[in-house]
């Protein structure tokens, strides 16, 4: 019995589905065994079966609307309702326990060198170092093969194994719910916590989510294990800790460590975190715009997350606050298909004057720290996961160009952004592209 | 109410507090660098606070809340 699904909905309109590469079909996963009673679901949900084509076939034949197809040893069909179908799909996905999941059917294609030549060569570059290290060790050449790579795919695709920069001697503020100060990948390094939770402990991280970030954003060249996830290693930390120990915090607690970044004189500020948009709320809040363009005065650039409602029909998907702030750095999250997240905020129309993200940073399946007592190392999603990414690689920009800061600081980020697939059909969803280090 | 005051950079921060603190303002907080006050007030002072001179603008505070650890997206 599965402990959780996975049902995500196709977006309603044939352009969102375009841009996001989806066929308007859904692919639905059950347990072994059970494709009689995921059958007789469909089948008493008002779809047909599809009969399967004879091995000998010499031609294939489209699935037609409103029909499915099982995959009995695989566990998986593919359904293809027709409108007014959906929601009877949607309930017996939720309702029949053998069925896992139910996803939008992706098309795929083979990647295009001329869009992503920098992602193959940084894949290239990476394996011949993690070989070149086996065969100095004299491993079996087979080894490499079934070793783990050398660098997380985040970081191979914007181009961070490349740069020269370090991040030193610039002062990134990672606002979040802490820093395990006993985790041994930062041991070393210059760390300055404060701790705004009024909760009578000490600075620590009894969440993991803090450690999470400030690992992607600023963890080390070389982890004491595993492959390397961390951006701009050499840079100065500064730790706050706004979220409590059930990960909550209120604005005020956010507001101080802003301000306290600014005192500290902080370069880059990095906050994975937001509260949803609903219908009724203005297009931003008056007091973070304000204080992000206060920060701007003073030389320190806010990047911000989108936020995660895109996927949860509680909400319309809008970027929430404070990432719809127009002076801060908002990012989106893509996947490592460069498909943007389905969770990811965007511009709607259901929130007119909302901005949309800026850029776009990895954001699934991001391997980076995690408390000792925790497992040390975690694999996670959100746009949580891609605001470090734009925050670290904005720390090696920095380093890069001494006498740009804040606005402008922004706005050289973005122009060097690269671009994704079908990059003008998204632009509400990843704005100038995927962040790209110097 | 927990509000949110955004201060005129052109006034001085501690003038606005003591004003507010006359027109109901509890609890006042500053924040220095970003020009801010926080505090309670009950909501039917919220006008009177608005049209204070170096307010420029006054909104309620809101809570964030992460996912748990456990979860996928976060």
């Amino acid at each position: 019995m599965p402990v959780s699904k996975t049902i995500v909905f196709v977006p309603g309109s044939p352009e969102r589905r375009a841009a996001r590469r989806l066929s308007g079909r859904y692919i639905v996963t059950f347990e072994q065994g059970a494709h009689p009673q995921v059958s007789t679901g469909l089948l008493a949900a008002n779809f047909r079966a599809a009969t399967a084509l004879a091995k000998d076939a010499k031609t294939a034949k489209p699935l037609p609307r409103g029909h499915f197809l099982l995959l009995e040893h695989a566990g998986i069909g593919v359904v293809d309702p027709l409108p007014g179908q959906e929601a009877d799909l949607h309930a017996l996905a939720q309702s029949e326990n053998a069925i896992v999941a139910l996803e939008p059917e992706r098309i795929v294609r083979a990647v295009n060198l001329a869009i992503s030549g920098d992602y193959v060569r940084g894949w290239r570059d990476s394996s011949i170092a993690l070989a070149e290290k086996l065969l100095a060790e004299d491993q079996a050449v087979s080894a490499v093969a079934a070793a783990p790579p050398a660098a997380t795919w985040g970081l191979i695709m914007t181009n961070v194994l490349q740069s020269r920069y370090s991040g030193s001697p610039i002062k990134l503020a990672v606002l979040d719910t802490g820093l395990d100060l006993a985790h041994p990948d930062f041991a070393n390094r210059n760390i300055t916590t404060q701790n705004f939770v009024g909760d009578n402990t000490p600075f620590h991280d009894g969440v993991g989510h803090g450690t999470h970030c400030t690992g992607t954003s600023a963890g080390p060249l070389k982890p004491t294990q595993g492959p390397r996830y961390g951006i701009a290693f050499d840079c100065d930390i500064f730790s706050g800790r706004v979220l409590d120990d059930t990960g909550r915090g209120g604005d005020f607690n956010i507001l101080q460590g802003i301000d306290w970044a600014i005192g500290q004189h902080c370069d880059l500020v990095s906050l994975s975190l937001g509260a949803p948009w609903v219908p009724g709320d203005p297009p931003f809040s008056q007091a973070y715009e304000a204080a992000a363009q206060r920060a701007l005065t003073a030389g320190c650039l806010l990047v911000v997350a989108a936020g995660n409602d895109a996927d949860d029909p509680q909400y319309v998907g809008a970027v929430g606050t404070p990432g719809n702030s127009p002076s801060v750095l908002t990012v989106a999250a893509i996947d490592n298909t460069m498909a943007t997240a389905s969770f990811s905020n965007r511009q709607t129309p259901q929130a007119p004057g909302v901005k949309g993200p800026d850029l776009a940073g990895p954001g699934v399946d991001v391997y980076s720290s995690w408390p000792v007592d925790g497992g040390k190392y975690r694999t996670i999603s959100g746009t949580s996961m891609a605001t470090p990414h734009v925050a670290g690689i904005a720390a090696l920009f920095a380093q890069a160009n001494s006498g740009i800061r804040g606005q402008s600081l922004k706005d050289l980020i973005l122009s060097n952004c690269s671009d994704l697939p079908n990059a003008s059909f998204r632009r509400d969803e990843i704005g100038h592209g995927l962040v790209r280090a110097p | 109410m927990k509000v949110l005051i955004v201060v005129d950079a052109k006034y001085d921060i501690e003038n606005v507090r003591l004003a507010c603190t006359r027109l109901g303002l509890e609890q006042p907080l500053m924040l220095p660098n970003l020009h801010m006050l926080s505090g309670v007030v009950e909501s039917e002072r919220i006008p009177a606070l608005s049209g204070t001179t170096g307010v420029l603008s006054i909104e309620t505070q809101r809570d964030f809340q992460i996912p748990p650890p456990d979860s996928e997206v976060q």
